[in-house]
């Protein structure tokens, strides 16, 4: 392209820059939140879905009228008869709900989680902390995560704990170590014990445990395998593998019709700005487009000129809007947008995002955003250019 | 320098009648001619200075400009042509109000492939001819009527046009103004520009600045002087 046409593009943006800073903030808020809210959505599905992945192939819990009991460690070794499991083993994990003024009343709920030497029935995240830091378990201390230990320092607490077990018994329990690695926002809120410590908090008597997960090599055994679980005790809830991927795609599925709304509003905001400038355009401008076409220009340089004008402002927008968008989301941690997209009826304490994009869907937005802006803004300018421009001569 | 014969412009009005604005015109004007199209609002001296200009085609007839045969040629081939050969002044001056008077005098030559450097020395050529330089950086908005009407006459200079076109440039402007702007014109008339000038301004018909003058009615000649 000409250099003194994209000056001339250039010096026609500063020139407007009144009309052009209000479509340029009007564009970045509405790329920006639809972009924040994208990258909210999938740094927690990644987040969740990578958690899931090194989680064992079936969970066994026993129910009773529906609603989860604790189940007896004696049937690990019945169901470790059945061909094909590598290995089975009880867990003892739950939720310690903690209130205090200092956090306005407002509860949150920990995450306790029973954790011995060479124990790799959680994930591989949780594997490796019990490997690395097992003496601070065998002292009976826990680990636990930086989001949860500043909650706690909240309270008072410090160097350790007061749990109140169903009886309400205190229990004393030193932090031996403030963990950072477990990255996922279940980590976060996780307080590992040792799962003598984990029964007591919870009030899991001996000779049971909160579920008994089930190591499968082969996964096109694991189906097969649920069944024969369910036979030999009809009263057990068999969860696979799958099925918690559905129930947080499902989540997130869920999350979409968020999302479609959110895009609704993105578009519309898009269609009035651009409606705003194809309604017509300014009396100015117009006058502009004659002049040049009547002192020589081709139509082919006006749209030239305004189509690098109208590409530098809506690329420019967009742009900043992802980095705006990155800013917020993975450096201030998504206000406001990580509620709307993380609630759960156990409120866990605050956890922090983890930059994961989907580069596809940001460029999809990109080039639906310039593309239709551009196509939108350029016909009525093409429109302006091919009319006679003798009534400039009056 | 330009010959014209038989030239009809007809319009179709939105009750799809047909309205003659120029009718069976033939004119020959020759090289360092300064000519006036006379007549009152309506008579087509507007109409017919567009078509010289090659804004606006005939719906019949021919017209040669300096060898090019504008009725028969494609509009970018004319619009080329009116950049390159003709210098248009506007009525309103038509100047874009928020660019320096440097920048509207090079506009014309903006899409062009003539340097930077070259385009400024055909500027400021053209703002000296016209008595604009001193206000060069000056936006075109801030400029009296006078000064935007040099502007203007810079602007329709600045590629050292053959044929310059004038618009009632008098219209927007007092007694004082206009005869300024005779004595510019008198000034390009000695360049040996052709000049073809539409007005109805006696000023304008009383000075001696023009060789012919073409008296214009309902579209058709009725005299040339």
């Amino acid at each position: 392209m000409n250099i003194k046409l994209l000056n001339y593009a250039l010096s026609s943006i500063f020139r407007k820059k009144t009309k052009n800073l209000i479509l340029f903030f009007g564009l970045l808020f509405s790329v920006s939140l639809l972009i924040s809210s994208l990258f909210t959505a999938f740094s927690l599905k990644t987040m969740v879905l990578k958690e899931i992945s090194s989680m064992p192939e079936i969970t066994v819990q026993k129910v009773l009228g529906g609603r989860t009991e604790l189940i007896e460690k004696d049937k690990i070794y019945e169901i470790q008869q059945i061909k094909g499991i590598s290995s089975v083993k009880e867990r003892v994990w739950g939720y310690y709900y903690f209130q205090h003024r200092r956090l306005n009343n407002e509860g949150v709920n920990f995450t306790i989680v029973g954790l011995d030497l060479y124990m790799d029935e959680y994930k591989d995240s949780l594997s490796n902390v019990a490997l690395k830091y097992y003496d601070v378990l065998n002292d009976g201390k826990m680990i636990i995560g930086k989001e949860a230990y500043d909650t706690i320092k909240k309270g008072y607490f410090e160097d350790f704990f007061h749990f109140y077990t169903p009886e309400g018994e205190k229990i004393k329990v030193d932090v031996g170590m403030v963990i950072d690695e477990l990255e996922s926002f279940e980590g976060s809120s996780m307080m590992i014990v040792s799962q003598e410590v984990a029964q007591k908090i919870l009030g899991v008597k001996d000779g049971y445990a909160t579920d008994i997960v089930v190591k499968i090599p082969n996964e096109t055994e694991i189906d097969n395998i649920k069944d024969q679980i369910i036979k030999l005790y009809p009263d057990s809830r068999v969860i696979t593998k799958d099925d918690i991927y559905s129930a947080y795609n499902g989540m997130f599925e869920f999350k979409n019709g968020f999302f479609l709304a959110l895009f609704l509003i993105y578009s519309f905001a898009l269609f009035l700005l651009i409606f705003e400038k194809s309604s017509g355009l300014g009396e100015l401008e117009k006058k502009e487009i004659a002049t040049l076409r009547a002192v020589g220009w081709k139509i082919n340089d006006i749209i030239k000129v305004k189509f690098t004008e109208h590409f530098i402002l809506i690329f420019t927008s967009v742009v900043s809007s992802i980095l705006i968008s990155y800013i917020v989301v993975f450096i201030f941690d998504a206000p406001i947008i990580k509620n709307i997209f993380y609630s759960s009826s156990e409120s866990l304490p605050p956890f922090t995002m983890v930059p994961n994009i989907e580069i596809l869907q940001i460029l999809g937005i990109i080039a639906v955003s310039v593309i239709l802006y551009l196509a939108l803004v350029l016909i009525p300018i093409w429109r302006s250019a091919i009319i006679d421009p003798s009534e400039s001569l009056k | 320098m330009i010959k014209i014969e038989n030239l009809y412009k007809i319009y179709e009005t939105p009750s799809k009648e047909e309205q003659i604005a120029l009718d069976n015109i033939n004119l020959d004007i020759e090289e360092g001619e300064c000519v006036l199209l006379r007549g009152h609002s309506g008579s087509g001296k507007s109409t017919l200075l567009s078509i010289i200009a090659g804004i606006l085609k005939p719906s019949k007839g021919f017209i040669e400009v300096d060898g090019a045969k504008l009725s028969k040629v494609p509009d970018n081939f004319s619009t080329i042509f009116r950049r390159d050969h003709i210098g248009n002044i506007f009525q309103k001056y038509n100047l874009i109000p928020d660019l320096s008077v440097t920048d509207n005098v090079i506009a014309p030559l903006i899409p062009t492939d003539i340097s930077y450097q070259k385009l400024i020395e055909q500027g400021t050529r053209a703002m000296k001819i016209a008595n604009i330089y001193h206000k060069k950086d000056n936006l075109a908005k801030n400029l009296s009527g006078g000064e935007q009407q040099r502007c203007a006459i810079a602007r329709a200079m600045v590629n050292d046009p053959k044929l310059i076109l004038a618009d009632e440039p008098s219209a927007n402007l007092d007694p004082e103004l206009t005869q300024q702007f005779i004595q510019e014109m008198h000034k390009l008339k000695e360049l040996h520009k052709t000049i073809i000038i539409a007005s109805h301004d006696d000023i304008l018909f009383k000075s001696d600045l023009f060789t012919k003058v073409v008296f214009l009615d309902k579209g058709k000649i009725y005299d040339i002087n």
